[in-house]
């Protein structure tokens, strides 16, 4: 993270979904372009989403239900392909969540035993 | 349960896929543009931006495509490619793929069919409760000549007191009803049967009751029966009908599926099985219901047990079964007793489409060998740049399911349209055909063999693609040769198939031969008579003078019959009339009778016989042109004859009991030794219609026609075709006597061919599979020498173009295929010597290994064979060695 960027390679594949997902709770439905710029200013610029990123991750999304996409129009007049999640969505946010924190737990209680 | 989940929206997914593309890509460019605007906005130059977009947007889309790829299913969503390319491949070949859908249409039609018979004539139960636990139960003696479907009142009345093993054991006789239907006289089936056939069946009445204990004069009847002449079901309770000469009262309608004893039964008539007597002897059919858990052979040993200790009937047992010795109760299963005598011909046809299928289905699997061949080299080098095996497999496999599916669902459409016309096609005495119908198990039956055709046809080529090899494939040029029918893997498969398909056409016609020679063997059996331009039916009447009383039913005659005589005989075109009391078919039991006769009148040994006794007019054995081997037949003067009655009888009878060198004049005795009989003439055996031996008979006159009892049949000769006399005999009977009919006319001929027609029917069915079998396996064979010609073309080419003579190559080519078809002419013929035995049972003066037969079949084929090869064969010797050896 030295560099200020996130390599493609080290965006975990579950990570990515889990932070996709959890925009999309906080703020509703979003269209991609939004989520890209969303994700990149949460991250403080530190996480600049490729295109060949993050739509395989969103069509993977949308492939196993957990999110749905329709066309809509933008605030400002633009058609734009807007995800929202579904209920299944939900769940999985949930469940990978706790998972998410038991992980990070785990590393910073590793971390801080090694220190 | 996200695997699940994960595989249903894999599934949509693969079905939706039509989103990808265009949407896909408007996605995209939205993002790109939002991008671009927003690198604007911060400063950045807007075609960089622009620019960086862009070039990300073929990455994207292959990611995206990488991504598509995952969706599970992948196999499924590359289906749909495959089947396109399965169509296309089938229609460019337009010829092939509907000879492909032919064969497998007819293939799964005439299996199906089939099964649809089998399953609904041998294993669907019977329409009633607890079916599996009703049994026939038959009787006959252990020294006995004859095996009876009947029972005799004594055994059953003895196993009836109190049975252990069973809870009912009821009694029936079917029987032919005449009717009065406003003036014209109507015969109906119907059937005498003991009280407790009803609660054996848990059979109750549409409307009114069932029959009480003593109940005298009671009838039920069919609903059918009472829609034809009432208003409708209730109305019939309570009306009375007039029945063999006594009324009856109708009790009670009963609903349609009440098909006892079978379907063709409109009423039910109370039957009381007669007392055990010293004398006297009645035999009925009986149906008994086993308790729970009891097996037949406790049940039989029962019966067997009370039968022998009950009284013994002395000679008239003789005269019923042809021995006197220890009563033996059979019981089978009911069902099985129905069915019992078609059963091996139905399964010996049901093998039959088995095998033709297996032969249908090699053909077609030989076919999409050939081509996959073709592209042996296309595949190869798919397969060396990574497409899988299973892939191309897949690929392989698609077109014949394709094919099979489509040919499936024709096939089941016109099973379903077979079953409409199946009552018509078939003997009306072909037992259960109510039972048989296309429903839910014969569609799904269709629908599993349609797909395991497909897979089967598909698997051999599919197979095949672990033998490819990119080094050889490529090696050999298109046109180079495959080698010798046996150098490679393929061409072997093929041969293999081939040799099969040809054991498989010996196998059918062989059976089909053996069929045909036992069913050319009754067509032209000689009869004993003459039955061409005779007519035959039954004189019947409502009622009339009661003239004896046998067992308690009144038998009754109406004047008239010996004048109808007189006024036939005087008709122009009539050669002879004559009357019987039964026609000149084989008895089933009723008329037998059993005495004592001396076998010389010089040294009277009295021995027991058996034999059928039949009564006839004076005119019979002429008016029915048999043939009187010594003495004489009958005529007038024989009526009025005092002392013992005159006696003819047949051949049979005389070698079994009287003295070959003097037949005649012999004495038939009373138990009480008063000469009753005296032989005056013996005359020609009539055997029976299935080509079996005659049986004793003895014919005695009728004393006086118009006390002829029963329904007496009037057999006409006329010089021409008999049946426009049939109206004019009708017309004449109601002339002489209003209370008399002439029903049930048939000419003599077309009886004996109604009596054959299960032969018949097993020998045509058997001749068409055996016909399609040839068909394919010699379309087979031209087309795979078809195809190993057109691909040796080269090889040909250098032969003739190094001296070859265009008759060489003929005689190499067809001696290759002819290998390969006596290959498989040995293999058929030792498996048809194997299985010829299971036909047996099928067959009439054939021996299952009936010489001609197992020579002509192995010419027949080797001439098709021969045919089939000389075609591919005599273009093979046209090829011209210039242009063969230039388009390599």
């Amino acid at each position: 993270m030295t560099n200020g960027r996130v390599p493609k390679a080290e965006v975990l594949q579950g990570t990515l979904d889990l932070m996709i997902l959890q925009t999309l709770s906080v703020l509703g439905p979003l269209h991609g372009y939004a989520l890209s710029a969303r994700l990149e200013q949460a991250s403080g610029g530190a996480l600049q989403l490729n295109m060949g990123t993050l739509y395989p991750a969103l069509m993977r999304l949308e492939q196993r239900g957990f999110t749905r996409a329709e066309w809509r129009v933008t605030d400002n007049y633009r058609k734009a392909r807007f995800y929202h999640m579904t209920a299944a969505g939900r769940r999985q946010l949930a469940s990978k969540q706790a998972e998410w924190d038991r992980m990070t737990a785990i590393v910073h209680a590793l971390r801080t035993e090694l220190d | 349960m996200s695997l699940l989940r994960e595989c249903v929206h894999r599934l949509g997914g693969t079905f939706r896929r039509g989103r990808s593309d265009g949407d896909l890509h408007e996605e995209l460019c939205v993002h790109a543009e939002m991008s671009s605007e927003a690198a604007r906005r911060t400063g950045q130059p807007a075609e960089t931006a622009t620019r960086a977009a862009v070039l990300r947007h073929g990455r994207v889309m292959q990611a995206l495509e990488a991504q598509q790829d995952q969706r599970g299913l992948l196999w499924l969503a590359d289906l749909d490619g495959d089947v396109r390319h399965a169509v296309r491949q089938a229609v460019r070949h337009p010829g092939a793929t509907a000879v492909s859908v032919l064969t497998v249409a007819l293939g799964i039609t005439v299996t199906t069919i089939l099964f649809s018979l089998a399953y609904g004539v041998l294993l669907r139960p019977l329409p009633w409760p607890d079916a599996s636990r009703l049994v026939r139960v038959s009787e006959t003696r252990r020294d006995a000549t004859r095996a009876l479907p009947f029972v005799s009142n004594v055994t059953y009345n003895a196993w009836n007191d109190r049975p252990s093993t069973i809870e009912y054991l009821a009694g029936y006789r079917e029987r032919t009803f005449v009717l009065d239907r406003r003036g014209s006289l109507e015969q109906v089936q119907g059937v005498l049967v003991t009280p407790n056939v009803f609660p054996m069946l848990q059979a109750s009445p549409l409307v009114g009751r069932v029959f009480e204990t003593r109940d005298q004069d009671a009838v039920l009847v069919s609903v059918r029966f009472a829609r034809s002449r009432f208003s409708d079901s209730a109305a019939a309770i309570g009306k009375r009908l007039q029945l063999a000469g006594a009324m009856a009262t109708i009790v009670g309608v009963m609903p349609d599926d009440f098909a006892f004893p079978n379907p063709s039964v409109d009423l039910w008539v109370p039957f009381a099985v007669r007392p055990t007597k010293q004398e006297g002897l009645t035999i009925f059919s009986a149906v008994a219901r086993l308790r729970p858990d009891v097996t037949v052979q406790q049940a039989t040993e029962e019966a067997t047990a009370r039968g022998r200790s009950a009284p013994d009937p002395g000679l008239v047992a003789i005269g019923m079964f042809g021995g006197s010795g220890p009563v033996e109760v059979r019981l089978e299963p009911w069902l099985d007793s129905l069915t019992g005598q078609v059963k091996p011909g139905l399964l010996v046809l049901l093998v039959g489409v088995v095998l033709l299928l297996l032969a249908a289905v090699g053909s077609l699997a030989n076919l999409h060998l050939v081509r996959a061949a073709g592209r042996q080299r296309e595949l190869a080098i798919r397969a060396s740049l990574g497409a899988g095996r299973l892939r191309i497999a897949r690929e392989l496999l698609v077109e014949p399911i394709l094919v099979a599916v489509v040919g499936g669902a024709v096939g089941l459409l016109l099973t379903g349209w077979f079953h409409r016309l199946l009552p018509l096609w078939m003997p009306s005495d072909f037992p259960r055909l109510e039972a048989v119908s296309f429903g839910p198990m014969i569609v799904a039956f269709g629908v599993v063999l349609t797909l395991v055709t497909g897979l089967l046809v598909g698997a051999v080529p599919a197979g095949q693609t672990k033998w490819i090899n990119l080094v050889s494939a490529l090696r050999e040029d298109g046109w180079a040769p495959v080698g010798h029918s046996w150098r490679s893997k393929i061409a072997r498969a093929r041969a293999l198939v081939i040799i099969a398909q040809i054991a498989v056409t010996v196998l059918l016609l062989v059976g089909a031969g053996l069929l045909g020679r036992s069913l050319l063997h009754l067509a032209t059996l000689d009869h004993g008579y003459d039955p061409n331009n005779l007519v035959a039916g039954r004189i019947v009447s409502v009622t009339g003078r009661i003239i004896s009383t046998v067992q308690g039913t009144p038998r009754t005659a109406v004047p008239g019959l010996a004048e109808l005589v007189t006024r036939l005989t005087a008709l122009p075109g009539v050669l002879g009339v004559a009357v019987a009391n039964a026609l000149p078919l084989p008895s089933t039991g009723e008329g037998m009778v059993g005495m004592k006769f001396d076998t010389d009148k010089d040294h009277p040994t009295p021995v027991q016989i058996q034999a059928k006794l039949r009564t006839v007019s004076a005119g019979y054995f002429d008016t029915l042109v048999m043939r009187v081997v010594t003495g004489r037949g009958f005529d007038a003067s024989d009526a009025n004859r005092q002392g013992p009655t005159p006696l003819v009888v047949n051949e049979t009878f005389a070698r079994h009991y009287l003295p070959a060198e003097r037949p005649l004049g012999q004495l038939g005795r009373r138990s009480d030794g008063t000469p009753f009989y005296e032989v005056v003439g013996v005359v020609g055996d009539v055997p029976l219609p299935t080509g079996a031996p005659a049986e004793p008979e003895m014919f005695v006159p009728f004393r006086d026609l118009d006390r002829a009892t029963g329904q007496p049949v009037l057999f006409v000769r006329t010089i021409g075709d008999p049946v426009p006399f049939i109206a004019t005999i009708r017309q004449l009977t109601r002339e002489v006597s209003p209370l008399l009919g002439f029903d049930g006319a048939v000419t003599m001929d077309v009886r004996l061919a109604d009596t054959n027609a299960r032969p018949r029917l097993f020998a045509v069915v058997a001749s068409l599979l055996a016909g399609f079998a040839l068909l394919i396996a010699a379309v087979g064979l031209f087309g795979v020498l078809s195809y190993t010609v057109a691909q040796r073309r080269r090889e040909i080419g250098i032969t003739s173009a190094l001296g070859a003579t265009p008759g060489r190559i003929v005689r190499i080519v067809v001696g290759q295929g002819l290998s390969l078809a006596v290959a498989g002419v040995v293999v058929g013929l030792a498996a048809a010597g194997l299985l010829a035995r299971s036909v047996s049972s099928l067959l009439y003066g054939v021996t299952p290994f009936d010489p001609l037969t197992f020579v002509a079949v192995p010419l027949v084929v080797l001439a098709a064979a021969g045919l089939a090869c000389f075609l591919p064969a005599r273009r093979a010797a046209r090829i011209d060695p210039w242009q063969a050896l230039r388009q390599g």
